[in-house]
C-alpha cells in the first residue's frame, strides 16, 4: 500500500512537471518534442529512411528536392534525407553517451573534490584550471589526432573534456549542501562516508545533474559537428551531420546547396530544440538557478499581488 | 518569454527570407557548367603592346611568406623557387614563342614541372646542350649579353653573367641537404670557356632536363656575390639579391607582397606581328600573400589580384557569379588520382586476373563525371598532353577493355579466378580529402555487384602515409603527379616517406624496361619506351586511374598578349608576365 502511494506520488510529480511544461514553457514544450523527435529518429533510422545511408544514385546527383528524392541528392547522388535520418542516430548516440560520460566524470570529481576538500580538492581543482585554460577545440583535436577519429573517440574525448569542466560546477553545490545540519548529523552519528555521499549529497543535487546533463547533450552535438567539419570526428562515409557539412557540400555550395542547407538546419533546429528543453528544465526544477524567483516565482508572485491588490484596493 | 518568443520570430523570419535567395542560387548555378569545357582556349587579342602598369599575380605558395631568397640554400627551396624567378633565370625553360598556343601549338605548357625536351629552349640562360656518352658530359652552351644588375646593399656592381656563376651556382646547389641524393649522378661541374659548362656524370639520366635545368632548385642560377654576402640574412636577405632576370626584386612586405620593378638591362625580346620588343612590357609585378581563399576570391572579383593560373576549380562558380568578365580557363593538371591495389601481399589481388576484374568492375566514367567533371580520360602514369601520353583508344586491345565498365564480365572474371562468391577487401583513403571517400563510397556499391565487400578505413594523413609505406593495406587512394614521365616510373628507388610506386615496380619486366628507359639520350626513343613502360604499368592493373584533376586558371580582361599558358618549368610563370602587357581600364 506503501509502495502504491510513493509509485503515485511519483507519478504526479511527473505529470506535475509535464503539465508545469506545457503551462509555463510553451517554447521548452516545443524543444521537448524537438528532442522527442530526435530520439525517434535515431532509434527507427533504418525503417525511416527510404534510402540506404549510403547508397548512391550517380544519375541523380545533385538534384534538388522531388518526390523521389525528399530532400534531394548529394554529388554521388545519395539521398540527403536517409542520410539525415541516419545523422539523427549518430547525433542522439554521441549527444547522450557523451553527456552521460560528461557528468558521471563531474559528479565523481565535483563531490569528491568539495567533500574531501584539502590538498585533494586543492589538487583537483588545479588540474580542472589548466585542463580549461586550454582551448577545447584545439584540445579535442589533439588528442584526436593521438587516438585516431571514430565515433567513441569523439565521445570519449568530448565526455571527458565537458566533464572535467563541468565539475566545478557540482564542486560549488555540494560545498554548500555539505554544511547543512543533516549532513553534519550524519557524519555524527557515525554514517560511513560513502553513504553520506549517495544517501545525503547526490540526491540533493539530482536536480541540478539533470539540468547539466541537458545543458551538455546540444553542445555536444555542437562539437562533434565541429570536429567532424574539421576530419577529426566520425569519418566517413558515416553521414554525421558536422561531416556532411565538409568536404563535399563546401565544394558544391554553390551548385547545390541543399548539401550544406539540410544538415546546418538539422543541426540548427536540434540544437535549438535541445536548448529551448534544457532551459524549461531548469526553470521548472531549479528557478534558482536562472536568478531571480524563477518564471513560476514570478507568476506566483504576481497572483499574490494581484489577490492581495484586489482584497486591499486602497494599497 | 516575450523575449523568446521575438527570438523565434526573428528566426523564422530570416529562414524565409533566405529561402528565395537559395532557390535563385540554385537556378543560377545549375545551368552553368563551366566545370565540364576542358581548355575552352579565350585567348586576349595581341594588340599593340603597352608598356608600363602594374600586373598582381598570385604564386602557387602566396598563401604564406617567402622562407627566404637563396635558391640554393633555403630550408623551403621549392618555394622560393617561384619568389625568385622574376630576378633569377633558369638554365632551361618552356619555349613559349616558338612552341606554345602563341606560336605553333604543339604544346600547352599548363603541365606543372614539366616540359619535354623538344619544346626546351627560349627564353633562358642555355641555348644549347649536347651529350658525350664516353666519358659521359653534358655539355651546356651558354647565352651572351647577359648582365647581372648592380647592387649597392652589397657593393655590387653590374657585370657580365659567365660560366662561372652557373658553376658556383651548381655546385651549391647540388650538395644542399634537401636535394639529398638526387645528384649522385653528377661527379662534377666545370667551365672550359666563359659561356660553356661541361657537367661530367658517371651515369647518364634521362631526366637531367629536369634535374638540372629547370624542374630542381638548381637549375635557378644564384648571383655568387649574393650567395656569399654576409649583409643582414646574406643570401636569404631579398635586398642582397642582384637580377639577371626580366625583374628586380624591390620590396618585400611581411604578410603583405613582394614587388619587383622591370630590369632594364635584361635581354629577353618578343616578336609581335613581325616587330621585336623589349621584355618586360609592365614595370612593376606584384606577387601578393593571401592566406585564405575567401579573401583572393574577393580579390580577383574587385581587379586587386590580375592573375590566378590556380585557383580552386570549385571557386568557378562563384568568381562567375560574382564578376562575369572574368577569363575562366579550365585546364588537365596532370595530377591523378588511383587507386593503388596491393598486388605484392594481398593473397587475392597478387592474381593480376583479380586487379582486371576490379577495373573492370569499376564505373570510371561515372566516377570521373561526379567527381571530376570535365576530366575525360585518366592521365595515369603519364599525363594528357606529354608526347608519351596514349589515350585509351590507341591502347591495345586488352588494355583498353580495362576501361570499360562491365559488371557481368568481371564477375565472370572473378569466378575464373576462382572466386564466385567474391571476398573482402579494405579500402584506405585519407579523411580530410574532399574526393576520397565519395569515390570509395562509389566503388563499395559497384564492387558490391561482383561480390566484392569493400570497407572504408579512413585515417588522418600520417596514418594514410604510415599504412602506405608498411604495405599495410589492401587497396590505398593515391594522388600523382604524372606531368614528368620518369618520375612516376622512376619511383621504384623512392625513400620511405616519399609516395612509390614500387608495389607495381618490383617486377623483372618492369625494372628491365625502366633500366633501358633512364639511358635514352635520343628524345624520340625516350619517348617510345616510355610510352611502353606506361603501357605494361596499366595493363598489370596494379592500379586503377580516375581522371586527371582539372585546374581553374582565372585572369581579368585587361591582361593582354597572354595565351592561357600556366608554367614553362617548376611552377614558372614569369615568361609569361615578361611579355603581358596591361590595357588601359
Amino acid at each position: 500500500m506503501a509502495e502504491l502511494t510513493t509509485e503515485t506520488k511519483k507519478q504526479s510529480k511527473l505529470t506535475e512537471l509535464v503539465k508545469r511544461m506545457i503551462m509555463e514553457q510553451p517554447l521548452g514544450t516545443i524543444g521537448a518534442m524537438i528532442t522527442l523527435i530526435l530520439l525517434f529518429t535515431g532509434i527507427f533510422a533504418r525503417w525511416l529512411a527510404p534510402y540506404g545511408m549510403n547508397d548512391p544514385h550517380p544519375l541523380s546527383a545533385l538534384q534538388g528536392p522531388s518526390f523521389t528524392f525528399w530532400l534531394g541528392t548529394d554529388n554521388i547522388g545519395r539521398d540527403l534525407l536517409s542520410r539525415l535520418i541516419y545523422g539523427a542516430r549518430i547525433s542522439m548516440i554521441v549527444g547522450l553517451t557523451a553527456s552521460l560520460l560528461s557528468v558521471t566524470i563531474s559528479v565523481i570529481l565535483g563531490i569528491l573534490s568539495a567533500y574531501i576538500g584539502g590538498a585533494f580538492d586543492l589538487i583537483v581543482q588545479r588540474f580542472v584550471d589548466a585542463v580549461l585554460s586550454i582551448p577545447s577545440l584545439l584540445l579535442l583535436m589533439v588528442v584526436i589526432s593521438l587516438i585516431g577519429t571514430g565515433m567513441w573517440q569523439v565521445i570519449f574525448c568530448l565526455g571527458i573534456s565537458n566533464g572535467i569542466g563541468g565539475s566545478r560546477m557540482i564542486r560549488s553545490l555540494v560545498i554548500g549542501i555539505k554544511s547543512n545540519l543533516y549532513v553534519q548529523a550524519a557524519v555524527s552519528v557515525g554514517a560511513p562516508t560513502w553513504k553520506i555521499l549517495i544517501q545525503h549529497i547526490l540526491p540533493n543535487i539530482m536536480a541540478p545533474i539533470i539540468i547539466i546533463f541537458s545543458m551538455t547533450v546540444p553542445s555536444v552535438i555542437l562539437a562533434e559537428a565541429g570536429l567532424s567539419f574539421l576530419g577529426f570526428g566520425i569519418p566517413p562515409p558515416a553521414p554525421s551531420w558536422g561531416g556532411m557539412l565538409s568536404g563535399s557540400a563546401r565544394k558544391y555550395m554553390f551548385k547545390d546547396p541543399w548539401m550544406a542547407l539540410w544538415p546546418g538546419l538539422a543541426l540548427a533546429i536540434v540544437v535549438y530544440g535541445v536548448n529551448m528543453f534544457g532551459d524549461a528544465l531548469r526553470d521548472l526544477l531549479d528557478p534558482r538557478m536562472r536568478g531571480g524567483a524563477g518564471r513560476y516565482g514570478t507568476i506566483l508572485k504576481r497572483r499574490i499581488s494581484k489577490v492581495t491588490a484586489k482584497e486591499n484596493p486602497t494599497e | 518569454m516575450k523575449s523568446k518568443i521575438i527570438l523565434t520570430g526573428l528566426v523564422l523570419l530570416l529562414t524565409v527570407s533566405l529561402l528565395p535567395s537559395l532557390s535563385g542560387c540554385t537556378k543560377k548555378t545549375t545551368t552553368t557548367p563551366s566545370t565540364t569545357s576542358v581548355t575552352s582556349v579565350t585567348t586576349t587579342a595581341a594588340n599593340t603592346p603597352v608598356y608600363g602598369g602594374t600586373l598582381t599575380c598570385m604564386t602557387d605558395w602566396g598563401n604564406s611568406d617567402p622562407a627566404g631568397f637563396d635558391a640554393d640554400l633555403s630550408p623551403a627551396v621549392w618555394s622560393t623557387a617561384v619568389w625568385d624567378a622574376p630576378f633569377l633565370s633558369w638554365l632551361l625553360g618552356g619555349d613559349i614563342d616558338t612552341y606554345g598556343p602563341r606560336g605553333t601549338d604543339a604544346f600547352a605548357f599548363q603541365s606543372a614541372e614539366y616540359i619535354p625536351p623538344q619544346y626546351l629552349g627560349g627564353n633562358d640562360l642555355v641555348t644549347s646542350w649536347s651529350i658525350a656518352m664516353n666519358p659521359i658530359v653534358i655539355t651546356l652552351n651558354l647565352r651572351t649579353g647577359v648582365t647581372w644588375a648592380a647592387n649597392s646593399t652589397i657593393g655590387m656592381a653590374s657585370r657580365a653573367f659567365t660560366s662561372a656563376d652557373v658553376v658556383y651556382s651548381l655546385t651549391r646547389g647540388f650538395a644542399a641537404p634537401i636535394v639529398g641524393g638526387t645528384y649522385s649522378f653528377v661527379t662534377s661541374v666545370t667551365a672550359p670557356d666563359a659561356n660553356t659548362v661541361n657537367i661530367n656524370c658517371n651515369t647518364f639520366n634521362a631526366n637531367w632536363a629536369y634535374y638540372i635545368g629547370y624542374g630542381y632548385m638548381p637549375g635557378m642560377i644564384t648571383c655568387p656575390e649574393s650567395g656569399n654576402s654576409t649583409v643582414g640574412a646574406g643570401g636569404e636577405d631579398w635586398r642582397n639579391q642582384s637580377s639577371d632576370g626580366p625583374f628586380i626584386i624591390s620590396n618585400y612586405v611581411s604578410g603583405s607582397s613582394v614587388t619587383y620593378t622591370a630590369n632594364p638591362n635584361y635581354w629577353g625580346q618578343t616578336k609581335i606581328n613581325g616587330t621585336s620588343y623589349k621584355l618586360p612590357f609592365i614595370s612593376t609585378l606584384v606577387y601578393p600573400i593571401i592566406p585564405d581563399d575567401s579573401t583572393l576570391i574577393a580579390a580577383l572579383e574587385t581587379g586587386k589580384v590580375d592573375w590566378n593560373p590556380s585557383q580552386p576549380l570549385s571557386d568557378a562558380d562563384e568568381l562567375k557569379a560574382g564578376n562575369s568578365s572574368l577569363i575562366q580557363d579550365n585546364y588537365l593538371t596532370g595530377n591523378a588520382e588511383v587507386l593503388k591495389l596491393n598486388r605484392l601481399d594481398n593473397q587475392y589481388l597478387q592474381n593480376e586476373n583479380v586487379r582486371r576484374a576490379l577495373m573492370i568492375a569499376t564505373d570510371l566514367n561515372t566516377i570521373n563525371n561526379l567527381t571530376w567533371p570535365g576530366s575525360t580520360e585518366p592521365g595515369f602514369p603519364i599525363a594528357q598532353g606529354n608526347p608519351a601520353y596514349t589515350s585509351i583508344s590507341q591502347l591495345p586491345a586488352s588494355t583498353a577493355q580495362l576501361f570499360t565498365y562491365n559488371a557481368a564480365s568481371a564477375k565472370q572474371m572473378l569466378t575464373v579466378a576462382g572466386y564466385p562468391s567474391g571476398f573482402s577487401l579494405v579500402i584506405t583513403i585519407q579523411n580530410s580529402s574532399t574526393t576520397d571517400p565519395d569515390i570509395a563510397q562509389l566503388l563499395v556499391s559497384e564492387w558490391a555487384q561482383v561480390g566484392v565487400t569493400l570497407t572504408i578505413n579512413a585515417v588522418d594523413s600520417t596514418a594514410k602515409q604510415t599504412l602506405d609505406n608498411a604495405r599495410n593495406f589492401d587497396c590505398i587512394m593515391e594522388s600523382f603527379s604524372c606531368n614528368n614521365p620518369i618520375v612516376p616510373l622512376s619511383q621504384v628507388e623512392a625513400q620511405p616517406g616519399v609516395v612509390n610506386l614500387d608495389v607495381y615496380l618490383a617486377s623483372e619486366n618492369f625494372e628491365t624496361m625502366y633500366n633501358k628507359m633512364v639511358l635514352d639520350t635520343d628524345t624520340a626513343t625516350l619517348t617510345a619506351d616510355e610510352k611502353a613502360l606506361a603501357q605494361a604499368i596499366l595493363d598489370d592493373a596494379g592500379f586503377i586511374p580516375f581522371g586527371d584533376q582539372v585546374g581553374l586558371n582565372v585572369y581579368q580582361p585587361w591582361v593582354k598578349n597572354y595565351y592561357n599558358e600556366t608554367d614553362t618549368g617548376y611552377h614558372n610563370r614569369v615568361p609569361m608576365e615578361a611579355e603581358i602587357w596591361i590595357a588601359a581600364h
